[in-house]
């Protein structure tokens, strides 16, 4: 019993999903802006692979362990979200390619929102009804 | 990282379209200029833009301010400088104008009108794929105020 | 497990009733799991005013990270509510009972 475990594993996923798609529009943006600048390469996210490998109970590159036994014992260790991004180099930027990416983002950041909002109504509406 | 300084990376990209804009009217309005104050005719100039370079290490702290010192707090991209491109003046055989030399040849900017507009189709192009960049930073933005609701 | 029938009613029976697997060394009482969990919606609400006060001071401007937080800390303490609401009915029908 306890708050502990009232989030289960697919709504830490959800938020380590919007966690990378904001650093994604970051570089995104930075290569539109950059569309016309010289020899420039630009900048991606690999995120979904590494997701799927923590969902599978594989190690992430540098995850932030909980080292020191003075920490908030009650505090939950997010073993997606903390786990080091991993850019690659996507070459030089095209314009409509880049655009797609911007829109695909976009997207699926909102479907992550909606979906997020209805697993916590779905808390709420169990607590409710439990409480009766 | 966050969505704030998506769209200060877009503005950086707007801002530098922007000014390749300018220079890019300025090129066409004195395309025809032969007599500068300098003397001689108007020089093309030429925007050059620059990466801000991303620094793949910097955890979150870093990246909000207060900045750290030695860290850039310029986003995206910036105009490194404005340029003068040093491509051979235009020369015209006209010996009955006023700036005409001995041999009757004139020389005009080194300003080609096609390339010039191509330029500024491209350069909008960018801009508005820079405020598209905007559009979407901030439907995430929005649809992110909406978790709980 | 002790039955309710025979043992009759105390705390030692409630704190049977609440562990399933777990060993020996272990048994926290149920007084000690409402205080774990107080604590931990504690932290939550903790977190999520510390989440609040970042993106009011432009220190961390992460606005789904805020709003998840808020939103967790809020269920926490749904949920804490609804077992207070139900351990007050628990103790209001025994205190009920005649002995």
């Amino acid at each position: 019993m306890g708050a502990g475990n009232l989030f289960d594993v697919t709504t830490n996923l959800l938020e380590a999903n919007m966690d990378r798609r904001v650093r994604s529009n970051n570089l995104i943006s930075r290569n539109l802006a950059n569309v016309d600048t010289p020899n420039y390469r630009g900048t991606g996210l690999e995120f979904e692979k590494q997701l799927a490998t923590a969902l599978e109970g594989g190690v992430l590159p540098p995850t932030l362990a909980r080292t020191d036994p003075k920490h908030m014992p009650f505090e939950q260790p997010k073993p997606f979200s903390h786990a080091a991004p991993q850019y690659k180099d996507t070459g030089p930027v095209h314009l409509d390619i880049e655009m797609s990416r911007l829109a695909e983002n976009n997207i699926m950041f909102n479907a992550m929102v909606k979906l997020l909002n209805k697993k916590f109504e779905k808390l709420r509406t169990v607590i409710t009804e439990a409480g009766r | 990282m966050d969505l704030i300084t998506s769209m200060e990376i877009s503005a950086s990209g707007l801002s530098a379209q922007r000014t390749r804009l300018n220079i890019i009217s300025q090129n066409l309005a004195n395309s025809q200029v032969t007599r500068t104050a300098e003397g001689g005719p108007y020089r093309r100039k030429v925007p050059v833009f620059s990466a801000v370079p991303f620094v793949s290490h910097l955890t979150r702290a870093m990246d909000t301010p207060p900045y750290l010192p030695g860290k850039d707090p310029r986003r995206g991209v910036y105009v490194q400088g404005i340029y003068q491109d040093n491509e051979e003046f235009k020369r015209v055989y006209d010996p009955s104008h006023p700036d005409a030399d001995e041999s009757g040849y004139v020389l005009f900017p080194n300003v080609d009108v096609v390339t010039e507009m191509s330029n500024l189709i491209q350069a909008s192009r960018s801009y508005e794929a820079n405020v598209t960049a905007v559009n979407a930073s901030k439907s995430m933005a929005t649809k992110a105020l909406e978790i709980g609701r | 497990m002790s039955d309710p029938r025979i043992q009759g009613f105390g705390p030692n029976v409630l704190h049977s009733l609440s562990h399933k697997t777990e060993p020996e060394e272990n048994k926290k009482g149920f007084l000690e799991h409402m205080k774990e969990s107080v604590q931990r919606v504690e932290n939550e609400q903790q977190k999520a005013n510390q989440a609040i006060q970042d993106l009011t001071t432009g220190k961390r401007k992460t606005l789904h990270e805020t709003m998840i937080q808020v939103e967790k800390a809020g269920i926490s303490f749904q949920l804490l509510m609804a077992v207070r609401g139900k351990l007050v009915n628990a103790y209001q029908e025994v205190m009920r009972m005649h002995f």
